[in-house]
């Protein structure tokens, strides 16, 4: 999936990593993060065209929120993530919140 | 039917003065309007309607049915052939079973006073009964003015110093909010008698002027208190900030006990966050009903110890509706939702048990904090196939429900389906658009609000800032902000405030946010604070951010939040060993940063990730999707 998703533009966004580590184990802090593994979760056991419903108890970060978009552009699949404060409706690589969170 | 089966031809023989059926054996048997219909039919066609004595029965026998039709006819017959007739001018009797059924049927005291005065205009005897009905319908429906016109007739009549019509009066007074109004009219009294003590005392009790209460209680004698007085005083007490003690002190001394009283200490012991002490009277009591139970139940859930809640529910010998809610709201006060839904699934297999509309409006709120929409449009469809009316909390419920699991067309839907919204109603959906992003649309519908003239009240405007928020409409936000105040003259709240200062901050703008905060009325809470540390950090303006964060921690030294906060401010700026000395803090305090959690729905079960979760049954297929470089 991370290959299918660097093709379409995806790069890690390490911004919000505050973490004392190096570039790489930035990369893969990011990668862990629960909307991630829902996300893969969702797409392994649901068919096309099944939206995808997703509950966060702390805000979304950039990294996730930017993964969301392209799987939502790759894949074609709706993505709604409800976070602490706000809805993200994902679809054909945008995101409702105009990417302002 | 019941009358045409003996006419079932025209022939003379056969006409209703002829029939063989005694009319005044089909009374009891009118049930609906059609009833009602024939028999008006067959009295005025065979002239029983003019037999003083059969109208009479007639009119007592209906005036207290509980059905509607029968009611309604009763009165119009009592009108047309009785009121106007002087042989019965001075007998009162039936004009207060008129009377009477205006008052005790709930729907219409005003036309007991109509009746009333009608009677007064005919000249017939006011007794005793007639004025005590009356007064019952004043109270009923808060008419004070109505009730001093009454006060000024009686005081007028012989009746002016019965101890129980004064002790109506008190009551009444008391129940329309004018302590100082049945004071009065106790003042005066000639004679009093318990009941007026009683009513006096729990007038001030319910004012929460309970020292005036303990002046009346302690001027009366002894064997003048009864039950309701001591119990009386107990509730005022608990009602009270520091009144615990003097409640104690007088349950110890009161002559005897019933279950209201042990039922009022608990209630108070709970309501102070007392639970042993609550509970040490719980397993003495010499008995227990409902209330008792219910009462422990939620005072457990409130202090947050959900598992003696659910161990005290499993305990109950018979449960019903009302204990089986508390104990889901319970659940779902302290985030157990998942726990509530199947306390509901229980419920609705239990034969003895019909939801009713609060536990309907508990299940919503889990529904819509869990995010589990085919759950929430299985129980909205419940709700239209039972009949249950969304014009209450119920429609606010199923928007917020709607709103919150992200169905945002389904919520608006269920809006203009509701005839008679409330403001409420607007509320929710409004902040529904907010959650959504929909900050244009929020306006439009406070433009609908205020064309159906319905005043959009302090919550409508959390909402609408929110919704600026969110979408970014900062100068619309401030608009929003003068016109709450200056036309419709609301002060905002601390989350009026912390709404701007959320504007503010996402817009970069963290100057004019701290200026704005430096403005407020009133002290920041730690929230408005966290917004700003937290626009400092994304806006890299470190003067700002970082006193205001030490400020803040502390201010509430036991938040994870503000540290986490102050840490990541640090990082941002590449001070790590400040982000190591931080972290070390909230180490030995033993502050954990709460972490990042999603929660999937798919076919009906819902599977929670935490980050770098590995308890996942098929994890190792999700890694491997993460991981296929």
């Amino acid at each position: 999936m991370m290959q299918e998703l660097r093709n379409a533009g995806y790069s890690p966004d390490t911004s919000e990593v505050f973490l004392d580590v190096g570039e790489e184990d930035k990369e893969s802090a990011v990668y862990r993060h629960s909307e991630k593994l829902a996300i893969a979760y969702a797409l392994i056991s649901s068919g096309k065209g099944v939206t995808i419903r997703i509950v966060k108890n702390l805000r979304m970060c950039v990294d996730c929120h930017h993964m969301a978009k392209l799987v939502s552009e790759v894949y074609g699949r709706e993505i709604i993530v409800r976070d602490k404060t706000r809805f993200h409706h994902f679809s054909q690589g945008s995101c409702s919140c105009n990417d302002f969170w | 039917m019941l009358v045409c089966a003996s006419s079932s031809s025209c022939s003379p023989s056969h006409q209703p003065w002829s029939s063989s059926i005694p009319t005044l054996t089909l009374l009891p048997k009118c049930t609906t309007s059609q009833h009602v219909k024939q028999l008006h039919a067959r009295i005025t066609t065979s002239g029983l309607i003019k037999n003083t004595s059969f109208s009479t029965k007639l009119v007592l026998t209906f005036i207290s049915s509980p059905h509607a039709p029968l009611v309604e006819f009763a009165r119009y017959v009592f009108f047309k052939h009785h009121a106007t007739q002087d042989q019965h001018g001075d007998d009162p009797f039936l004009w207060n079973a008129v009377i009477r059924s205006y008052s005790h049927g709930g729907c219409d005291p005003s036309g007991a006073l109509v009746v009333l005065c009608f009677m007064h205009e005919n000249g017939v005897n006011l007794d005793r009964y007639s004025f005590s009905l009356a007064l019952k319908a004043c109270s009923q429906g808060g008419l004070l003015k109505e009730a001093m016109q009454v006060y000024g007739l009686l005081s007028k009549t012989y009746l002016c110093s019965d101890v129980f019509l004064q002790n109506c009066l008190v009551g009444l007074f008391v129940r329309c909010g004018c302590v100082e109004f049945a004071r009065q009219v106790f003042d005066r009294m000639p004679e009093r008698d318990t009941v007026s003590y009683n009513s006096m005392i729990d007038g001030y009790v319910k004012c929460g002027v309970v020292e005036k209460a303990r002046e009346l209680f302690d001027g009366m004698l002894l064997e003048e208190r009864n039950l309701i007085t001591w119990n009386s005083m107990i509730g005022g007490y608990v009602r009270c900030e520091d009144g615990l003690d003097l409640a104690w002190s007088m349950f110890e001394e009161m002559p005897e006990r019933d279950l209201v009283s042990w039922n009022t200490m608990i209630g108070g012991c709970v309501k102070h966050e007392k639970m042993e002490d609550a509970q040490a009277l719980f397993d003495e009591m010499p008995e227990r009903d409902l209330v008792s139970w219910v009462t422990m139940i939620d005072g457990y859930a409130k202090s947050g110890n959900v598992a003696a809640s659910r161990s005290l529910f499993d305990e109950m010998p018979r449960r019903d509706v009302i204990s089986c809610n508390s104990m889901m709201a319970g659940y779902v006060q302290n985030g157990y939702c998942i726990e509530a839904l199947k306390l509901f699934h229980d419920m609705r297999r239990a034969t003895n048990m019909l939801p009713d509309d609060t536990t309907l409006l508990i299940v919503l709120t889990a529904i819509a904090q869990l995010g589990q929409v085919d759950f929430g449009i299985a129980i909205h469809r419940y709700v239209n196939d039972n009949g249950h009316s969304l014009s209450g909390k119920l429609g606010v419920a199923l928007i917020d429900m709607y709103s919150k699991c992200g169905s945002i067309e389904n919520a608006i839907s269920v809006f203009e389906s509701i005839e008679r919204k409330c403001v409420d109603h607007w509320n929710a959906l409004i902040s529904g658009l907010a959650i959504h992003g929909m900050g244009e649309m929020a306006f439009e519908f406070l433009m609908e609000m205020e064309r159906l003239s319905i005043t959009p009240d302090d919550i409508t405007f959390i909402g609408l800032l929110s919704a600026c928020g969110h979408a970014g409409m900062l100068k619309e936000g401030l608009i929003c902000f003068e016109v709450m105040q200056k036309v419709y003259n609301l002060e905002p709240k601390v989350q009026h405030y912390g709404c701007i200062v959320d504007m503010f901050s996402r817009a970069g703008k963290v100057e004019q946010a701290k200026q704005f905060i430096q403005m407020m009325p009133f002290e920041p809470n730690d929230v408005i604070w966290k917004t700003l540390i937290s626009a400092c950090q994304i806006h890299q303006n470190f003067s700002v951010g970082e006193p205001v964060a030490k400020q803040l921690i502390q201010l509430s030294s036991c938040s994870p939040s503000s540290y986490v906060l102050l840490s990541n401010i640090y990082a941002s700026l590449g001070m790590w060993e400040n982000v190591k000395r931080v972290r070390t803090e909230m180490k030995e305090r033993n502050l954990k940063k709460v972490p990042g959690c999603s929660w999937i729905e798919l076919e009906g079960s819902v599977h929670q990730f935490s980050v770098q979760d590995k308890t996942h049954p098929q994890v190792n297929e999700i890694y491997s999707l993460l991981n296929s470089l």
